[in-house]
């Protein structure tokens, strides 16, 4: 599988990628900035999701929405956070190219003199009615804070939340968010991936010509602590839901590090769908429990293996844990069948194959290509990585259960308000915020 | 070389796209398109059967969801085990998808097995097992799904504000079903409702690849059962949802008790048009710029100048009866009064004393217009695109009209729609909230706030 493309760093250190897909009049303008919660620090967490934000309100030369010329250019346009980088991209009519970069050279290279008082502290009130919408109100919505909190100690940059703790966010000032900027938002810490119906040479002249005044920055210090041991801890949490849900959670790889790809495909075999032999067991077989999943989500520092299921009217977490822990000892004492290992290879390869149909948006083409740039410094690592998941055999599957699964890890029972006795056996109220 | 930055470099018009038309064939009564696209790596294949949760009998709630949701759970005597091993070993992907008018299953293949992906869904679709050990499985997972509904705040504001919109209309059912009725539906009552319903109506296949036409005629031939090779594809209408909906005499403002809530939900909306209406492009530029974009006058209130919400969208549905103009948002819940209250507020103004200006009126057309090659990208937005014209019966012209008819729509022709379909005092609203700590909801004018009963 490869995605032709031509790689070019400007002298102020921006890296652009680009990629021709002419079968469309559209192209799609990516950059990936090199910095995610994981850059906060304890007490002055979502700043980097809050930036996000602040980067669509207006820049100095365009000081106003950033949605609005490029609505009226039939663009779309869109960014996230993560722990570890920040997103923004647009997709438009090939014809409106100049727009978008236009706009995403001058908040990279201008935004300060727009982020005031007032956008900082009306954005602030937005973020804090994401996080109520998407964690407080949402069943189940505070798990995934609550297993990072378990799961890292307050010192290392993934225990806290991306969209950020509400007492920090209200401590933090106007000058702070300022100094963030400067720190993490300038072209030698940032990827541009442009892909479409374009002509290379043509987008190269135009990025040098848009980003290239710029000044840039040496790439800022990243943090690589050492993947803590997995604790092992018991928590539980009250919420407005109405079954119980068990997660258990692994320390594991983070991306593309030795075992990472094993553990993904150990996950397919393991709770990907209703073939697999948790749903099999859980929700098939035995039926106490209405769904089940696992995954191996990776990310820079580190990773995090989870299985996650929901219990059955009238059944109960321990039996639920039992069973899956046995699934999991089995994959540390037995290797897959050959033909099980085939099934998730090829899973895999369909899901790559379905994500790049599309040049721009989260995950499709141009997202890829900075995503491959940002985490192993080659943004045509398409091939590189699926052949990791051709090279995995069953017995590096079993090693890396044994490796990293074989401890009991984080155990949080979610369970409805008022029914602590249906968490797991001697569970802490966990710690969230 | 730098560039002047006190001017936006303004975008060139974008060159007109026109629509893959499908190559339309017919065997009987079935129709077959297939559509030419570039991907090599990609076939899609939808099936899509013109009859949907509006089907469901007024005292059997969720039964077309819950056939559907039988299809992939054993067929032609093989288990459910093996239906989905056997499409995990292709690595193809099954979406079934229940709308009011319309069951949708589409499978994403590999090209490579493409054929195979074919028959597997034609096995599905067509010779479901539908036993009693499966159906007593997925009954359980069913109910447990309606429970856990109870705990999501927008399926709560969804149920209660289609009830609140539809009455007795099968609209106003929920699809999901309910706990009562889920466990009233039988066998015989599930296995006649896929005889009658599923198979008793001519399907549209659409498939779109990188295949030659003939090929791919030939495979969906192959899967198609007997029954289609003759029959009328409008017998359709006995069984589904009537185009007329009686005005609902119920309350205008209802209320969701969510006790410690964070955050209140809102529905606030009324009935517009149905699929066939010729104020088709004035209201979908009109819901552009009051509530469908990110600067539209509604998310500009409440989240960029108030910061009330993490975002507010306006939709409106075109379906086969007339479908929901719809203000869909969540806001904290000290602000939940005075959000309605901007809400109504914004749509008195679009309809009257401050219409669109030039300005609003062009970003709103060109939001929908110049970002139209977008919609025509990937195999499965061209399958689903093909798809809406096979359910609706629209003219080949359709997409190809899209731009120019949107380009007529004038600022009058939106403040007639506005004040026709959207006035204030037309709104229904419900509300999922803490009832101790939204405010005075009475002083909105809507009347006392109704319970909505539990579910």
């Amino acid at each position: 599988m490869e995605i032709p493309f031509t790689h070019h760093t400007l002298p102020n250190g921006l890296d652009v990628i680009v990629h021709e897909d002419h079968g469309t009049p559209i192209v799609a303008v990516n950059i990936w900035y090199r910095v995610g919660s994981k850059n906060e620090q304890p007490g002055l967490t979502g700043l980097a999701h809050l930036f996000e934000h602040l980067m669509f309100e207006g820049s100095a030369h365009h000081d106003d929405k950033y949605f609005a010329p490029l609505q009226e250019a039939g663009g779309q346009i869109n960014g996230s956070t993560t722990a570890d980088r920040t997103n923004y991209w647009e997709v438009v009519p090939t014809g409106a190219l100049e727009l978008a970069l236009w706009l995403e050279s001058d908040r990279m290279g201008f935004l300060l003199p727009a982020v005031t008082e007032d956008k900082f502290k009306t954005q602030r009130e937005v973020v804090l009615n994401e996080r109520r919408q998407v964690y407080e109100n949402r069943p189940y919505g505070m798990a995934s804070i609550a297993l990072s909190q378990a799961l890292y100690p307050p010192t290392h940059p993934y225990h806290w939340p991306t969209i950020g703790v509400p007492a920090d966010l209200y401590a933090a000032t106007l000058a702070e968010v300022h100094d963030f900027f400067r720190r993490y938002y300038h072209p030698g810490n940032a990827s541009l991936a442009i892909a479409g119906d374009v002509d290379t040479d043509e987008v190269l002249r135009l990025a040098e010509q848009y980003f290239g005044d710029l000044p840039g920055r040496d790439l800022v210090d990243q943090r690589h602590p050492p993947i803590p041991a997995t604790p092992e801890a018991r928590v539980l949490l009250e919420d407005r839901v109405e079954l119980p849900r068990l997660y258990l959670a692994w320390q594991s790889p983070g991306f593309f590090a030795p075992g990472d790809a094993e553990l993904d495909l150990l996950a397919e075999i393991l709770g990907g769908g209703k073939i697999s032999r948790l749903y099999r067991g859980l929700v098939y077989e035995r039926r106490i429990a209405v769904d089940v999943v696992a995954v191996q989500s990776s990310r820079q520092l580190a990773g995090t293996f989870q299985v996650v299921a929901t219990a059955a009217p009238g059944c109960d977490l321990a039996e639920l844990e039992a069973h899956i822990r046995e699934e999991i000892a089995r994959c540390a004492r037995e290797e897959p069948a050959v033909d099980e290992l085939e099934r998730a290879r090829t899973q895999v390869e369909a899901e790559f194959t379905y994500r790049l149909q599309t040049v721009g948006g989260f995950g499709g083409k141009s997202d890829q290509l900075n995503a491959y740039n940002t985490y192993c410094n080659n943004p045509g690592y398409f091939g590189e990585d699926l052949a990791r998941y051709q090279r995995a055999s069953g017995g590096a599957l079993r090693a890396a259960a044994t490796r990293w699964l074989d401890v009991p890890g984080v155990a949080l029972s979610v369970v409805p308000v008022g029914e602590r006795a249906r968490a797991l056996p001697e569970s802490a109220v966990a710690e969230v915020s | 070389m730098s560039i002047d930055r006190s001017q936006m470099p303004r975008p060139a018009r974008p060159a007109a796209v026109r629509f893959p038309m499908p190559n339309k064939h017919r065997c009987g009564a079935t129709r077959i398109w297939t559509v030419a696209h570039r991907d090599q790596a990609v076939v899609v294949l939808v099936w899509m059967i013109p009859v949907g949760s509006a089907a469901d009998p007024a005292d059997r709630a969720g039964l077309a969801a819950f056939v559907a949701d039988l299809l992939d759970e054993g067929s032609a005597g093989r288990t459910m085990l093996d239906v989905n091993e056997r499409l995990a070993r292709m690595g193809a992907q099954l979406d079934t998808e229940v709308g009011v008018d319309a069951t949708v299953l589409t499978l994403v293949s590999l090209a490579r097995t493409a054929f195979d992906a074919l028959a597997a869904l034609g096995e599905i679709v067509c010779q479901p097992n539908l036993e009693s050990g499966e159906i007593a499985r997925v009954r359980t997972l069913r109910v447990s799904r309606v429970r856990q509904m109870r705990s999501v705040p927008g399926a709560l504001a969804d149920r209660a504000f289609y009830k609140q919109l539809y009455g007795s209309h099968p609209y106003g059912q929920p699809p999901l079903g309910t706990e009562d009725t889920l466990a009233r539906i039988d066998q015989e009552e599930l296995r006649g409702f896929h005889r009658e319903r599923l198979l008793g109506v001519a399907p549209t296949l659409v498939l779109v690849g990188d295949h030659p036409h003939d090929a791919l005629l030939d495979a969906a031939t192959r899967v198609l059962p007997a029954t289609f090779t003759e029959g009328d594809t409008n017998g359709r209408d006995a069984w589904t949802a009537p185009r007329v909906v009686d005005e609902q005499a119920c309350a205008r403002l209802v209320i969701v008790p969510r006790p410690g809530a964070a955050q209140s939900d809102l529905r606030v909306g009324t009935l517009t048009a149905d699929r066939t209406t010729r104020d088709y492009h004035s209201l979908i530029v009109t819901n552009a710029a009051v509530g469908g974009t990110f600067v539209s006058r509604l998310n500009l209130n409440l989240r960029e100048r108030r910061g009330y919400t993490y975002g507010v969208r306006t939709s409106v549905h075109f379906w086969r009866a007339p479908g929901p103009f719809v203000v869909q948002t969540s806001v904290q819940t000290d602000a939940t009064t005075a959000s309605i209250a901007e809400i109504l507020q914004e749509l008195a103004q679009i309809g009257g004393p401050r219409p669109v200006d030039t300005r609003e009126l062009g970003r709103a057309r060109d939001s929908l217009t110049r970002g139209f090659a977008r919609s025509f990208e990937t195999a499965e937005q061209i399958a689903r695109a093909a798809t809406q014209l096979a359910l609706y019966d629209l003219p080949d012209s359709w997409y190809d009209d899209f731009v120019p008819s949107v380009e007529a729509v004038e600022a009058d022709e939106v403040t007639r729609v506005a004040r026709n379909y959207l006035a204030p005092e037309k709104m229904r609203v419900t509300v999922v909230a803490d009832p101790d700590r939204v405010g005075d909801l009475a002083q909105l004018g809507l009347g006392e706030p109704v319970l909505a009963p539990p579910f």
